[in-house]
């Protein structure tokens, strides 16, 4: 397998290259479930955790905020690590438990407000669902908030008349809606409001 | 028991129409009176606005596709009573079914050049200029208009740039991608173009696929085809993408 340069990766995630993320999965995720399975995690709660420090890490480059002062793999580990320990409501009293298996920098500590602010939690699981949508679903809805006509959607989609684009569009998006209120997290991030 | 929702269809009417004037002080006032309804309201525009992340829902898109195809990868072993007969039976029937759907499903159906171009292109979303790529102050002044999408500011900025530093890749890229939003093809295809021959960036690849799209939208298609065979049999991450626009290509 080609190896990637530290730069080259964060290059390739800042243009969301999918090579570039299949190699981070591949090299990385097994470094998060180990350290995640040995603290009281599941193989879940890695996928979920390396999931979110990808995202914190994209975001981090494209807000230009990502300043490498360790090797990405430590960067990365010390990420999840940060995640898993925030989840678990560890960082203050029981970190002296947790189990490191890499070595890890302070540099890349993700803010609580990155990890666990409502305003992240929400946007996390409406997109989530969004992605479970039909392939349709999902089409006519970016369409659509892309301010693409309703002519257009139907000539695009192949529908006959730009009627059936709305109730389409109405429709994909109940299905969503009703996806996430009948989603427990969506409770659960709520009463957290 | 399955929650749903009850309000969708006035929120639709009060959103996009249609709605009398009359209706929508009616629901207006009860915006504020009834707090389910404000409740769902606000979940319509939160979705709305989370779905508007198109760089972070891509992103998630091609994570879950790794961890998927990793998943995937994972051999069980196959339970040999499945190949019973009655399983045979029912598998042949329902096969025969799809089969007879298919057939049904594979009426043609056509696309201008500019309805593929709508629906495989995605603008891309701006980014800050990285370390390496010679930051200054008109670098961040004209990717903060590419953000902006102000695209025609962005251009002249960008303009300015290569005057000075025509080798800058980054600046190319981004020149080629506002391009394409201000609608100025030619340009587009001169950047893209000017990229994929420096070879050895993170950027050809890209280039390639907004190339191809390019040559699309200007109706210039056996010269699109060609490229999207080339990113169809290659690595690229848009060879997907290519084999299913080299399937609607009208000929």
């Amino acid at each position: 397998m080609i190896r990637y340069t530290d730069e080259a990766i964060v290059e390739g995630l800042r243009l969301r290259k999918e090579k570039i993320i299949k190699y981070v999965y591949k090299e990385y995720f097994s470094m998060a479930r180990h350290l995640i399975v040995n603290n009281s995690g599941t193989n879940q709660d890695a996928e979920d955790v390396f999931q979110d420090a990808l995202v914190i890490v994209y975001k981090r480059i494209i807000d230009d905020e990502l300043s490498l002062n360790s090797s990405f793999k430590t960067f990365f580990y010390s990420i999840c690590r940060n995640i898993w320990l925030q989840r678990l409501g560890k960082m203050k009293d029981r970190s002296n438990d947790f189990v490191d298996f890499e070595s890890i920098t302070n540099l890349s500590e993700p803010t609580n407000d990155e990890i666990n602010s409502i305003e992240n939690k929400k946007q996390k699981l409406y997109q989530i669902h969004f992605l479970n949508l039909s392939e349709d679903c999902q089409k006519v809805l970016q369409l659509f908030l892309r301010k693409i006509s309703l002519r257009e959607i139907s000539s695009i989609m192949g529908y006959k008349t730009e009627k059936y684009a709305k109730t389409r569009k109405f429709k994909c998006k109940e299905e969503l809606k009703s996806r996430i209120i009948n989603d427990p997290n969506y409770l659960k991030i709520y009463t957290d409001d | 028991m399955i929650k749903k929702t009850s309000h969708s269809q006035r929120i639709e009417q009060y959103r996009f129409g249609p709605m009398s004037e009359s209706e929508r002080l009616k629901f207006e006032r009860e915006l504020i009176e009834n707090p389910e309804l404000n409740h769902e309201f606000q979940l319509d525009l939160e979705i709305e606005e989370s779905l508007k992340q198109y760089d972070i829902i891509d992103l998630r898109r091609k994570i879950f596709r790794a961890i998927n195809e990793d998943k995937a990868q994972v051999k069980y072993p196959v339970n040999k009573s499945f190949h019973s007969k009655w399983y045979m039976v029912a598998a042949s029937i329902t096969f025969l079914i799809l089969l007879a759907g298919a057939i049904h499903l594979m009426k043609p159906v056509k696309y201008t050049n500019n309805n593929l171009f709508e629906m495989y292109y995605s603008s891309e979303n701006a980014h800050s200029v990285t370390r390496s790529a010679a930051t200054n102050n008109n670098n961040e002044e004209a990717m903060s208009k590419y953000r902006e999408k102000d695209f025609n500011a962005a251009l002249v900025l960008f303009n300015e740039i290569l005057d000075k530093d025509p080798n800058n890749i980054y600046i190319r890229y981004y020149t080629g991608l506002a391009s394409i939003e201000a609608n100025q093809t030619d340009k587009a295809i001169h950047e893209f173009k000017f990229i994929i021959d420096q070879k050895n960036n993170l950027f050809v690849e890209n280039a390639q696929w907004y190339l191809a799209l390019c040559y699309l939208k200007n109706n210039q298609v056996e010269t699109a085809k060609d490229l999207f065979v080339q990113i169809s049999n290659s690595s690229n991450s848009h060879n997907q993408e290519a084999t299913q626009i080299l399937k609607r290509i009208t000929k």
